[in-house]
C-alpha cells in the first residue's frame, strides 16, 4: 500500500476503498491484497468514503 | 460519476441510509445536506442546520451522521452548551 496518510476506508465483500490525503480513492482487492484501480483523484484530501448498501455507489467527501 | 455541489465549504463525512437511496453529507459549515441518490441526477432534499458544529476539515471531532436501521431518521453528535455531547434524532426526512 502507499505511504500516504489514509483518512477513510470503506469495505465491500471482496474489496475495500481507501481515501488518502493526496486526494486519491483507490480500490484494493481483499482477495489478492493488490491495488485494483485508482477510482478517483481529487485535488484535495479525501476525508470520508462510504459504500452504498447495495454496493453500487461510493460517496466521497473531499475538500 | 455525480458531483454534489450545493456545499460551499468542504464536506467532512458521508453516510448512506440503509436503503441506499439517501446520502447525508456532514459539511464543515455545520450543515447536514440530505441528497436523494438514484440513477438520475442527485437531488438536494434538505439542509439541516444546528445539528452538527462548524469545524475544520482536519478536526478530530466527528460530525458523522448514523442512520437508524429502519430508515426513520438519523442521529448526530451535537455539542450542548455545557460541553456534553447529546444526540438529536429528527423524524422521518423523506
Amino acid at each position: 500500500m502507499t505511504t500516504e496518510n489514509h483518512f477513510a476506508v470503506a469495505a465491500g465483500n471482496d474489496f475495500c476503498l481507501i481515501g488518502a490525503e493526496d486526494g486519491s480513492v483507490t480500490k484494493y482487492s481483499l482477495v489478492t491484497r493488490e491495488l485494483e484501480e485508482i477510482l478517483l483523484r481529487c485535488s484535495m484530501p479525501v476525508r470520508d468514503v462510504a459504500l452504498s448498501p447495495d454496493g453500487l455507489w461510493a460517496a466521497v467527501a473531499s475538500e | 460519476m455525480f458531483y454534489l455541489r450545493d456545499q460551499s465549504r468542504p464536506a467532512k463525512h458521508v453516510s448512506w441510509d440503509v436503503g441506499g437511496t439517501t446520502l447525508a453529507v456532514s459539511c464543515t459549515d455545520g450543515v447536514v445536506y440530505m441528497y436523494s441518490i438514484s440513477s438520475e441526477q442527485p437531488q438536494l432534499l434538505k439542509r439541516i442546520d444546528g445539528l452538527v458544529k462548524t469545524m475544520e476539515s482536519d478536526a478530530e471531532s466527528s460530525a458523522a451522521v448514523q442512520w437508524h436501521p429502519d430508515g426513520r431518521g438519523f442521529a448526530a453528535p451535537t455539542a450542548t452548551r455545557g460541553g456534553l455531547p447529546s444526540i438529536m434524532f429528527p423524524g422521518k426526512l423523506c
